[in-house]
């Protein structure tokens, strides 16, 4: 018993792009996640994300891809059964896949730029810019009010009282102006004479004396930032360095700092945001065409998932019309298909079994008519071969005169039936015995003239006509064989010409269904065959002439069974006979 | 725009003015020449921020039959600088890889420290030997993106200045 097995290779593509689904979408959330975070550095792990993901798997999927089309214009070239709608069924999950992934497409986009114009509005960015300017208008204001503070003559009479009382000045200054937090003094030579006022804004290091009269830098460490502002104070022959100090709100310039942080981003987008949303559209489609290229994919392999049952049916179908009823289909478990499988592979068995039945059946009374017509055949011969011997014996006791006139035509006609006895014996034996063909390659038109030459000599009154037969047709066929079916063939044409007559041989290659074979035509303008005789013509032992044995033509009709063909017959009475026979090209 | 060595001479340097071994590891001094300073200053005072990166490869040439491998890259270095205008302190601020911070009050002391590379240790250490020479090359990003919109430089390099590779050959 032959099996149809399902390789299962969809199962292992299904699985394998399942993986390289995942892996796609595990490489996209990483890339949008953590690579696009500072993608400007370099790194080995982006560089093994980026890499896979730019080339190595989009031409992985196109490549596979291309291979799978090929095949299957390959496939609808060689006519595979079950193509066409292997490719009716990929245009439609195809057209599915881009019909779900087009909207999707233009959703993300728009969604993406509605999203980009509601984030990065001009009211928000007015709004950040407010913020960057009231800001820079309050630290210009501290620093304005230090300045002219520092540089006031008001301040000048208070740092009259700095050698008598510290604590008098800080009261004084603190009194004046609130927003100074702090007052530090220094000796011409950079030492601290005193310091009043909050402690985080005393400067620790030693002061440098020779500095120039003004604004300090801005001191910032951690969430304080001090503005400071140095001025010279000269008493008698003394000089003091006074740093006034004024402390900013905590954490101010973290928040100065991520308002301008934001605001760069309004900045570059102002600047680059064509380009960016041309990008954004690029790496959409550049992550959107594998995930769509991988779904073709998936339509290749369903396609060929659900085909492969129908295809095996389908084979299966044809392999039982041929005649080879060991065909079986293995099911898969649990779907309606193997269901159909099952019931399919059911129905060939009881086939099998009803046609061996009726082959058994038809055996018997094939052979039971064959040996009726054998002893009808033998006891022709015999009879007159007992009158013979009769009258031998009983002219033998009459008269030796007589046994000697009659003996030799008696014997004559004795060995005679005996010849025919023989002979109907041999060819029987050889329908019997018939060998399996031994199949080689034969020039069909060299076997046919070899034949014709035997008969041309043996039948002159008939012309053989054999220019239909192609020069250089070989069939793959038993030479012996088919060399006995044009004999056959060709003796019966002849035989049915009365007169002169003429017999052509023709040949054409034809196809029927997926398989291709050589029609052969033998055609001849004998008496044709009476109607009433059509559904003998091929029985054993059938023969409207009278030396013949009927057996000619059921060897005939054997021998081209054997060969997996097909022979018929077409006639008209008085004006000829055709016999056609196909052979198939493939064995 | 082109990469040069310049490097003023110090008593450990032994040949070059360039470059110098120091202990087996290689110091070497880059400055960049006609700089785009106009764009980068321009940059800043937008609220934009700049970057500088020095690419520095160290090679020694590959002789016989292996030769057509390709010379053996010995060491490479990428030190890099990012620059803002801070609007607050009227100050420029240089951010260096280790994130330490340089602060500059006026833009010709801001473009001397941004576009040079001064006494410069590359951590490349350099065994016995000759035919060792240098590659460098500087990229100026006039304005580093911000995500997401750095993406685009992964398409197209945009308001990038680069110069091309220069060879120096090394010998100590």
């Amino acid at each position: 018993m032959k099996l149809s097995r399902s390789p299962g290779s969809s199962v292992t593509g299904l699985v394998s792009l399942v993986l390289i689904y995942i892996l796609l979408i595990v490489l996209i959330l990483f890339f949008s996640n953590e690579v696009l975070q500072d993608i400007s550095k370099e790194s080995t792990l982006s560089n093994f994300v980026v890499l896979p993901l730019a080339v190595i798997l989009p031409v992985f999927i196109v490549g596979t891809l291309v291979v799978n089309i090929l095949r299957l214009v390959r496939e609808r070239r060689t006519g595979q059964p079950g193509v066409r709608l292997k490719i009716r069924m990929i245009i439609f999950f195809t057209f599915i896949a881009f019909l779900s992934s087009i909207p999707q497409g233009i959703l993300s986009i728009s969604f993406i730029n509605t999203t980009m114009n509601s984030w990065f509005s001009t009211p928000t960015r007015g709004a950040l810019q407010g913020g960057v300017d009231v800001a820079l208008e309050f630290i210009n204001d501290k620093l304005t009010n230090l300045a002219s503070f520092s540089d006031s003559a008001a301040l000048s009479s208070m740092l009259r009282d700095i050698k008598r009382s510290p604590d008098h000045l800080w009261k004084d200054v603190h009194e004046a102006n609130p927003s100074i937090s702090a007052v530090q003094v220094f000796s011409d030579n950079g030492n601290e004479l005193f310091f009043r006022g909050d402690s985080r804004a005393r400067l620790k290091a030693p002061f440098m004396s020779n500095r120039e009269e003004g604004m300090l830098p801005k001191e910032s460490s951690g969430d304080l930032s001090i503005l400071r502002f140095l001025r010279i104070y000269r008493a008698d022959q003394d000089r003091f360095a006074v740093v006034l100090s004024s402390i900013l709100p905590a954490g101010f310039d973290q928040k100065a700092q991520a308002l301008t942080a934001s605001r760069e981003i309004f900045t570059q987008l102002d600047r680059f945001g064509a380009v960016f949303r041309i990008v954004l559209v690029l790496f959409f489609s550049f992550f959107s065409l594998p995930m769509l290229l991988l779904s073709i994919l998936v339509s290749f392999l369903l396609s060929e998932e659900i085909m492969r049952p129908i295809v095996n049916l389908e084979e299966a179908t044809r392999r039982v019309t041929q005649g080879d009823y060991s065909y079986r289909i293995l099911g898969r478990s649990g779907d309606e298909l193997a269901l159909l499988v099952n019931s399919f592979n059911k129905m060939i068995s009881e086939l099998e079994r009803s046609r061996l039945k009726i082959m058994q059946t038809e055996k018997v009374t094939a052979w039971q008519e064959i040996a009726q017509r054998l002893a009808h055949e033998i006891r022709n011969p015999l009879t007159p071969i007992k009158l013979s011997a009769q009258r031998i014996l009983k002219k033998a006791e009459e008269s030796r005169e007589e046994l000697d006139r009659i003996l030799e035509p008696a014997v004559r006609s004795i060995i005679t039936e005996v010849e025919n006895l023989d002979r109907m014996l041999r060819e029987f034996r050889d329908f019997s015995k018939l060998p399996a063909p031994q199949l080689a390659d034969v020039n069909l038109k060299e076997l046919v003239r070899e034949v014709l030459t035997m008969h041309e000599q043996a039948f002159r009154n008939v012309v053989f006509n054999l220019d239909a037969v192609p020069e250089g047709l070989i069939l793959r066929v038993d030479r012996d064989q088919l060399r006995q079916v044009f004999t056959n063939l060709f003796k019966n044409a002849s035989e049915s010409i009365q007169g002169d007559g003429s017999v052509w041989v023709r040949a054409d290659l034809v196809r029927k269904g997926n398989y291709q074979y050589c029609r052969v035509q033998v055609q001849d303008t004998g008496c044709g065959i009476e109607e009433e005789y059509h559904n003998q013509v091929f029985n054993p032992y059938f023969t409207t002439k009278g030396s013949g044995t009927g057996l000619g033509l059921p060897i005939v009709e054997r021998i081209i069974f054997d060969h997996k063909g097909q022979i018929w017959f077409e006639t008209q009475v008085g004006s000829g006979t055709t016999f056609f026979f196909d052979l198939p090209m493939e064995t | 725009m082109l990469l040069i060595v310049g490097f003023p001479a110090w008593s450990e340097s032994t040949e070059s003015q360039g470059y110098a071994l120091v202990e087996g590891q290689l110091l070497v001094s880059l400055s960049l020449r006609n700089p785009p300073t106009r764009e980068i200053l321009e940059r800043l005072r937008e609220g934009l921020k700049s970057e500088i990166r020095f690419d520095v490869r160290v090679y020694q040439k590959t002789s016989g039959i292996f030769g057509f491998l390709g010379d053996k890259l010995i060491g490479e270095c990428h030190p890099a600088y990012e620059a803002q205008w801070d609007e607050f302190s009227s100050q420029f601020i240089v951010a260096n890889d280790d994130h330490h911070l340089y602060r500059f009050a006026t833009a010709p002391a801001f473009a001397k420290f941004f576009f040079s590379l001064p006494y410069y240790a590359t951590g490349v250490k350099i065994p016995p030997g000759h035919g060792y020479y240098m590659l460098t090359s500087v990229e100026v990003d006039a304005t580093k993106l911000v995500p997401p919109l750095n993406m685009i430089s992964l398409l197209v390099p945009i308001d990038r200045y680069t110069s091309a590779w220069e060879r120096t050959r090394l010998a100590f």
